[in-house]
């Protein structure tokens, strides 16, 4: 699903070997809940459906037909009854389950509507109405699934950092000075939308005009503001949060739209007092609203994990 | 890919079948719990043969207890052993359901949605320790 890791076998070994405690361990307080719910509110029903003459549960769920649902989920419907199937029947039937796997594996990979479309409409269906902190599991099935779709890596914490929060409403920002000097009519866009008259928390995107680059362009054009100030990694050692931050780059995306583009954190904000977690660059929400300004767009905002610096600044999944 | 199939398919065959005579089918209620991404979760960690049916065995329990629960909600006491009998020999709800005084209707869309909650709260469990990598 996901490109070979980096990291070598034995990490790889020592990290399934956690998520398999991890969800062992969940699984078992699920279990332990819905045993005694069903004890508490119904103990005659649990006395019945846990009497040893009838069988376990699990013994129960299976006919003398033999349809059994768990097998039937793994393995496609590989057997209809209980009678054995010969090596080459199995063999066949299994084989024809993985081209049916891999035709569904490419329908999602390659959508044939517009990746933001599918991104929307991926996102929507689980993400809470009102934004707030993701739980653990329904990031990592955002990052999932932007993984499937845009084929980024995103992620809600990245080298053991996090920002407070990787959900909630992003503002709209004005432009942010490149270099000492830099005035509104040097940007080539948006400049009904102003420019600020200092530069951003992490400092100019270029010592000079002359020194300024395509990269630092970009990185003002898609800048992010998030409330480093607010993160936990803050109050634990800020100069070092700090400096990893700068210019990290980010995976913004609207939920409502799918619109989503890659940028890099520019400045710190906004003020806790306005309701916001995040403020974007004129180009970013824009973006994200389909070419509208808009002054308050639910995002999510996540890191990305980009090592060797390949994903380029802009608009992603168009 | 094939070998693990097998694997799974023997595994769960040698220890989730019943004995030998038993008339028994299961829940209908499990209709309404999609199993194959949970389980496809259950196969992307690679557990060991017991740990593997320890895992299903306790998934398939929490969908039967939770689900239990759920329409025993709607029963009167004085049937629920009778009707957990029943359970493992009618699979036609409106038939196992309709002696009694009740909406099968609405009974069974209470059941749909707890399948919808509870097929996502599994999947979000399992997922939560899946790593990206």
């Amino acid at each position: 699903m996901f490109p070979p890791s980096q990291e070598n076998g034995y990490n790889k070994d020592k990290q399934q070997n956690m998520s398999q405690k991890v969800v062992h361990h969940h699984v078992k307080k699920l279990h332990q809940k819905a045993k005694e719910t069903l004890a508490k509110k119904h103990p005659k029903g649990w006395a019945a459906a846990s009497k040893k003459t009838v069988g376990s549960p699990v013994d129960m769920l299976v006919n003398k037909t033999g349809h059994l649902a768990t097998t039937a989920a793994l393995a496609g419907t590989l057997i209809a009854n209980k009678s054995v199937l010969t090596a080459e029947q199995l063999t066949a039937k299994i084989k024809n389950q993985n081209v049916q796997e891999e035709q569904q594996i490419t329908e999602v990979t390659q959508p044939q509507e517009p990746k933001f479309k599918v991104l929307q409409r991926s996102l929507t269906e689980f993400l809470p109405t009102a934004p707030k902190k993701l739980a653990t599991g329904t990031s990592a099935i955002v990052s999932k699934r932007i993984y499937s779709i845009l084929n980024i890596r995103a992620k809600t914490e990245l080298d053991g950092f996090a920002l407070n929060t990787d959900y909630g409403y992003m503002g709209a920002e004005q432009h942010l000075p490149r270099f000492p000097g830099d005035t509104i009519s040097k940007h080539d866009q948006f400049q009904e939308s102003g420019i600020t008259r200092s530069r951003g928390a992490f400092g100019y995107f270029s010592p000079s005009e002359a020194a300024l680059t395509q990269e630092a362009i970009m990185q003002e054009k898609y800048y992010v503001v998030v409330q480093s100030f607010l993160s936990p990694a803050w109050n634990k050692n800020s100069h070092q949060f700090k400096d990893w931050l700068k210019f990290r780059k980010v995976l913004v995306v609207n939920p409502n739209t799918g619109k989503a583009v890659v940028g890099v954190v520019g400045d710190a904000g906004p003020a806790l007092w306005t309701g916001k977690q995040f403020g974007g660059s004129p180009e970013i929400i824009r973006h994200l609203n389909s070419g509208k300004h808009t002054a308050k767009t639910t995002v999510l905002v996540l890191f990305v994990d980009d090592p060797n610096n390949e994903i380029p600044l802009g608009p992603v999944g168009e | 890919m094939i070998q693990t199939m097998k694997f799974h398919w023997d595994q769960l065959a040698n220890n989730l079948w019943p004995e030998q005579g038993t008339a028994q089918i299961r829940p209908f209620y499990f209709e309404f719990v999609p199993l194959d991404r949970i389980f496809q979760h259950v196969y992307d960690l690679n557990l060991s043969h017991e740990e593997n049916h320890e895992l299903v065995s306790q998934i398939i329990e929490i969908i039967h207890f939770e689900m239990l629960t759920t329409l025993l909600d709607y029963i009167p006491e004085q049937n629920h052993v009778e009707l957990v009998t029943r359970l493992h020999h009618e699979s036609n709800p409106h038939v196992l359901l309709g002696g009694y005084d009740l909406s099968t209707d609405v009974v069974l869309a209470s059941l749909r949605r707890k399948g919808q909650n509870l097929h996502e709260t599994l999947l979000i469990t399992l997922i939560n320790s899946d790593t990206i990598d």
